[in-house]
């Protein structure tokens, strides 16, 4: 399997040990529910720019504008393979994700308003295209390792929003992307049960500013 | 004759008299009635009763905050390890390492949301879900494994991995559902990533049941929609929220079979503070 660009995605080698990963899980939920403790003790007189919100603040903003940039570029990336020589299951299989992408960047539009920028993520087009275009089994690994991706940055991206509309669109857009990471792993021809549903990605992280 | 002409008599002024006094005492009555009720207690002796009548009991608090959502979250883990555990015979042989799996995971899950629990305050919660398991999972495993009035499944394999998909696609949107719920940044994190972990299980399991590629998505609707759905791993753009019909069992004498509905968790589903577990 091809191994994608380093820093970007890093999901190409999907299978890991599956006790690693309970303990990952276990430890993070842990370690989360830890890290709250002092801000729930103090929710009751928390300032008010701490409070649980449901439209999206400024900083959230940045974020889902980040969020929106990194699905354009996924939208332009599968356009790309679109435009070569495919089997008909795996443009049908493409087609629907490009198409998905396209519907969560309309959908963050939505919610980001007049400052939505409406543009791909240039430099995560410019590194993964030459795969996006080149031959069937490196472009699918690829792409997994891409959704793989698009799912860890949206997860932690639901860690740092405090707008609950924001993490509600992005949670349902998370459910998505974890099923089109198996239908890709699948085309791409695992066959270790592990994965299919380990997702050991670097999430992607906004520029500065 | 007019009496409104006629001049007034002596009597006549004695009985206005009379009916000034009457007037001041109906004022003190009302007067003192006011001060009465004003330095009276504020409790209300609620509805009257006729009779002896047992006293009311107040229900307890139901409000549904961080700890509540995170306690019903590990009851339907719990509830998914004991079912599948069930399930297992009747699912075919090719499914084991993936029943496994999922045995695993949610294992592991249940475990930490119970952590997470402890650490904000809460009593964690170690046994299956009380609505789950109360009619869920028995109409599931009647179908199944039939009972007196229900013949067993025609096609218990079927059945089993059906069972698993839908279960799985609940977990999923359960823990969706649970995101906007949830207070904290950390905690919808939290919610997610198992949500995100059930949904490929939906999906491997999918591929199982369905195959390949005819399990990757929906190409063409077909005009007449089956009777037990088909299960795709990619069945929509979005996580959905809506719930699903999960279909299981023999046909019945006019070719129907057990329709039980999915819908994620709710004021009768979640587990509260005061909720008991049986297990």
């Amino acid at each position: 399997m091809p191994d994608p660009a380093p820093a970007v995605i890093d999901a190409a080698d999907v299978a890991s040990p599956h006790g690693l990963r309970r303990r990952l899980v276990g430890a993070g939920l842990v370690g989360l529910a830890g890290s709250l403790l002092p801000g729930l003790a103090t929710r009751a007189g928390a300032a008010p720019d701490e409070a649980p919100v449901r439209q999206p603040t400024e900083d959230d903003l940045v974020l889902l504008r980040f969020a929106q940039q990194a699905e354009l570029a996924a939208v332009s990336l599968y356009t790309t393979a679109l435009s070569t020589e495919l089997g008909p299951v795996t443009e049908a299989v493409l087609g629907r994700v490009r198409d998905a992408h396209l519907a969560y960047s309309q959908a963050l539009g939505a919610e980001i308003g007049r400052t939505a920028p409406g543009s791909p993520a240039a430099d995560l087009v410019t590194e993964l295209e030459p795969a996006f275009a080149g031959p069937q089994s490196g472009m699918i690994s690829t792409a997994l390792g891409l959704e793989n991706t698009l799912v860890a940055t949206h997860t932690q991206l639901i860690g740092t929003l405090r707008s609950s509309n924001a993490a509600k669109l992005i949670a349902s857009v998370v459910i998505a992307e974890s099923r089109h990471a198996v239908v890709l792993a699948d085309l791409s021809g695992v066959t270790e049960v592990d994965a299919y549903v380990v997702n050991d990605a670097t999430p992607l992280e906004p520029a500065e500013g | 004759m007019n009496h409104l002409t006629q001049p007034p008599h002596a009597g006549d002024a004695e009985r206005r008299l009379d009916r000034r006094q009457l007037f001041r005492l109906g004022g003190l009555t009302v007067t003192t009635a006011a001060l009465v009720a004003a330095c009276g207690g504020t409790e209300s002796p609620g509805i009257g009763r006729v009779g002896v009548a047992p006293t009311t009991t107040d229900l307890p608090d139901g409000s549904v905050d961080d700890v509540v959502l995170l306690r019903t979250a590990a009851s339907i883990q719990h509830t998914m390890i004991d079912l599948y555990g069930e399930l297992r015979s009747a699912a075919p042989s090719s499914a084991s390492a993936l029943i496994d799996l999922l045995i695993a995971d949610h294992t592991a899950d249940a475990e930490a949301l119970n952590s997470a629990v402890a650490e904000l305050g809460g009593e964690p919660f170690e046994c299956g879900n009380p609505r789950l398991e109360e009619l869920t999972v028995p109409a599931i495993l009647g179908a199944i494994n039939g009972d007196g009035a229900v013949a067993p499944s025609d096609d218990p394999a079927r059945d089993a991995l059906n069972t698993m998909f839908a279960m799985e696609t609940y977990i999923a949107e359960s823990h969706q559902a649970f995101v906007p719920m949830l207070s904290a940044p950390a905690l919808r994190q939290a919610a997610i990533t198992i949500g995100g972990e059930a949904a490929r299980h939906a999906a491997v399991l999918a591929l199982e049941i369905t195959g390949r590629p005819d399990g990757y998505l929906e190409i063409e609707a077909p005009a007449e929609p089956p009777q037990i759905p088909t299960a795709y791993a990619l069945s929509s753009l979005y996580g959905q929220l809506g719930g699903q019909t999960l279909v299981v069992g023999a046909q019945d004498e006019v070719g129907q079979r057990q329709n039980i509905a999915l819908a994620s968790p709710s004021f009768n589903t979640f587990v509260y503070e005061f909720t008991d577990g049986t297990c």
